[in-house]
């Protein structure tokens, strides 16, 4: 089959590339295979599946990483709408590259949902580069250093110390009971650092059960640790703490939801925080060892076996990285 | 470097200095009692005592891992590396001055133990894990100063009775009926496990610890106790949480040295 490139590279939306292959593929088996007319409806149910009676293609046979734009949340949401079933399989359930992957889409869609101007454009930036990118090896550190006998709070408290080492925050004072308050003069870079301690407690607790199901609870738990440790706030300055709640019961709930596999940033109870949550569920669902039922093989099919064979997804960190040597390089 | 030492939690009150003392994992939980690994077992009715452990998926070792630095890293409990199912204990504990508020068991539960998924919800919190680790676990939780026999209750359905009053015993009330106070030992009995499912013999906990005693080691702000407001650091602790997170959504640029 031969999709006009000249259209995909041409389209308004990212849809394009959806339907100008599935049109295409339905025309190429009714003319190779001389489809009559009385069957050829039987073709486009094949390819295209139940639509345009549903939103997007039930059942058909062709699909693509991005959900349809009727699914999409609110404006900008497009890049957020992958499953962490999908990235964990795309990057062949590589921790710190299904974390890199889901940063990469879930930060830039925070450009395109107009999250990530002016004043909160740094919060972005570092963020992917500490939590996603895993800068100045700060995730790999943490987790090295809790990963034979570490518990959350542990990781909780490693970072800590971390941010007091590299200056970020610093004692602000000293209470009667002994309890002292930090304060910092970059609340970006603190949420940084925070964010990726939140995905070395990921991999610590999810890691050490090879389950994905213990993710919300670190959301949750992590921040008020780190709120308590330090009086600053937690990551997104409490919105990955509301995620947890909300994606604690529909992922473990008699009401419904379903695994961490399923969920994406424009999940409506995963959207709220702004790309620091999902990054850490895309790789506590690498780290599980087949604890659900509804597995994440089940849940991607072909998606994550056809886009691994792409090195730049299957591989993020190590791109991103060359990328950057060369820019670096250039300037 | 400025010198750091782990805080845990802040406030001047004594219920603050217990959730600190509680949740520091330095701290030896005192042990009051002691249940047999058999009888923790019955309770949680996951399996039937001496039976093999189910599992989920083969041993880690016979399966084989994905290439990843982090699984590379982080060595995986005793029941993932068997493959164990993931398996439950879930505790409803008294507004009266019980030893752990349900946030505490969260909070509490992820300074000491690795890989534990807990869930706080209103009268109940669930506390799951690898079947074989949840049982270490289950055993601390039971016998030691944080669970009191007649104001906690090892409870998987039907939860209900946290906010409500004690009964002539001092105990918390139990839709099921599944823990009875032997008046002539003094003991609570636990004749159903956490489910409900009638045990064939009774397990005791223990007796109930006295009121004074939870008055002074819980970790409950109470009005008829230690009231929160009474609690002058612990009050400026969380308006200063809710004014950052709140001014740092607005604009995190601006807030500084405070």
């Amino acid at each position: 089959m031969k999709v006009p490139a000249k259209r995909l590279n041409a389209g308004v939306e990212y849809t394009t590339g959806f339907t100008a292959t599935a049109a295409a593929l339905c025309y190429t088996i009714v003319e190779n295979f001389k489809v009559n007319l009385w069957d050829a409806d039987l073709v486009h149910a094949a390819v295209w599946g139940r639509y345009p009676q549903t939103m997007e293609p039930l059942g058909g046979n062709v699909s693509s990483l991005l959900s349809v734009p009727q699914q999409n949340e609110g404006m900008g949401y497009a890049l957020r709408n992958v499953p962490c079933a999908h990235i964990a399989l795309i990057t062949k359930k590589n921790a710190m590259n299904a974390a890199a992957l889901s940063s990469i889409l879930e930060q830039a869609a925070m450009f395109e949902m107009g999250d990530a101007i002016g004043n909160f454009e740094r919060l972005h930036l570092l963020g992917l580069a500490y939590q996603g990118l895993n800068a100045n090896n700060l995730v790999y550190d943490i987790v090295k250093e809790n990963s034979k006998t570490g518990t959350l709070g542990d990781v909780a408290i490693s970072t800590v110390k971390r941010a007091i080492a590299d200056g970020v925050i610093k004692p602000l004072e000293k209470k009667p009971s002994g309890y002292t308050a930090y304060t910092t003069d970059d609340l970006n870079k603190w949420n940084a650092y925070a964010a990726a301690g939140l995905l070395a407690g990921t991999m610590i607790t999810c890691g050490s059960a090879r389950s994905m199901q213990h993710c919300p609870s670190v959301f949750i738990y992590f921040n008020d640790l780190i709120e308590r440790e330090t009086g600053l706030p937690g990551v997104d300055f409490g919105r990955v703490a509301g995620t947890g709640v909300e994606m604690a019961f529909f992922s473990h709930s008699i009401y419904g939801g379903g695994n961490p596999a399923v969920f994406h940033g424009n999940h409506i109870v995963t959207r709220h925080s702004k790309g620091f949550t999902i990054p850490c569920v895309a790789a506590a669902v690498a780290l599980d060892a087949g604890t659900v039922i509804y597995t994440p093989e089940k849940i991607s099919g072909v998606v994550g076996e056809t886009l691994s064979e792409v090195p730049e997804l299957r591989e993020p960190l190590r791109y991103v990285n060359e990328a950057a040597v060369s820019i670096h390089g250039g300037i | 470097m400025v010198e750091y030492k782990p805080q845990y939690y802040p406030g001047s009150s004594k219920v603050s200095k217990n959730r600190k003392k509680y949740m520091d994992p330095s701290y030896k939980l005192k042990k009051l009692r002691t249940i047999s690994d058999d009888d923790l077992v019955k309770l949680m009715g996951h399996r039937v005592p001496g039976e093999a452990y189910k599992s989920v998926h083969p041993p880690l070792e016979e399966m084989g891992e994905p290439a990843c630095p982090i699984r590379e890293l982080v060595e995986p409990t005793p029941g993932a590396k068997a493959g164990d199912r993931i398996r439950y204990i879930q505790f409803t504990d008294s507004v009266y001055f019980t030893p752990l508020t349900p946030y505490m068991r969260a909070w509490m539960g992820h300074t000491r133990y690795r890989g534990v998924d807990i869930g706080v919800l209103s009268g109940r919190v669930p506390l799951e894990m690898r079947e074989r680790d949840l049982e270490k676990v289950a055993k601390e939780l039971v016998e030691t100063e944080i669970f009191d026999p007649a104001r906690c209750g090892i409870r998987g359905a039907t939860v209900h009775g946290h906010s409500l009053r004690l009964d002539e015993n001092g105990m918390m009330f139990d839709a099921l009926r599944r823990f009875v106070f032997d008046k002539k030992t003094g003991e609570v009995v636990y004749v159903k496990d956490q489910i409900g499912v009638p045990l064939d013999k009774p397990i005791s906990v223990g007796k109930p610890i006295k009121e004074e005693e939870l008055r002074e080691m819980t970790s409950e702000y109470r009005v008829d106790g230690v009231p929160f407001r009474e609690d002058k650091e612990m009050v400026e602790f969380v308006q200063r949480l809710h004014m950052l997170r709140t001014e740092a959504g607005f604009d995190p640029n601006r807030v500084k040295g405070i």
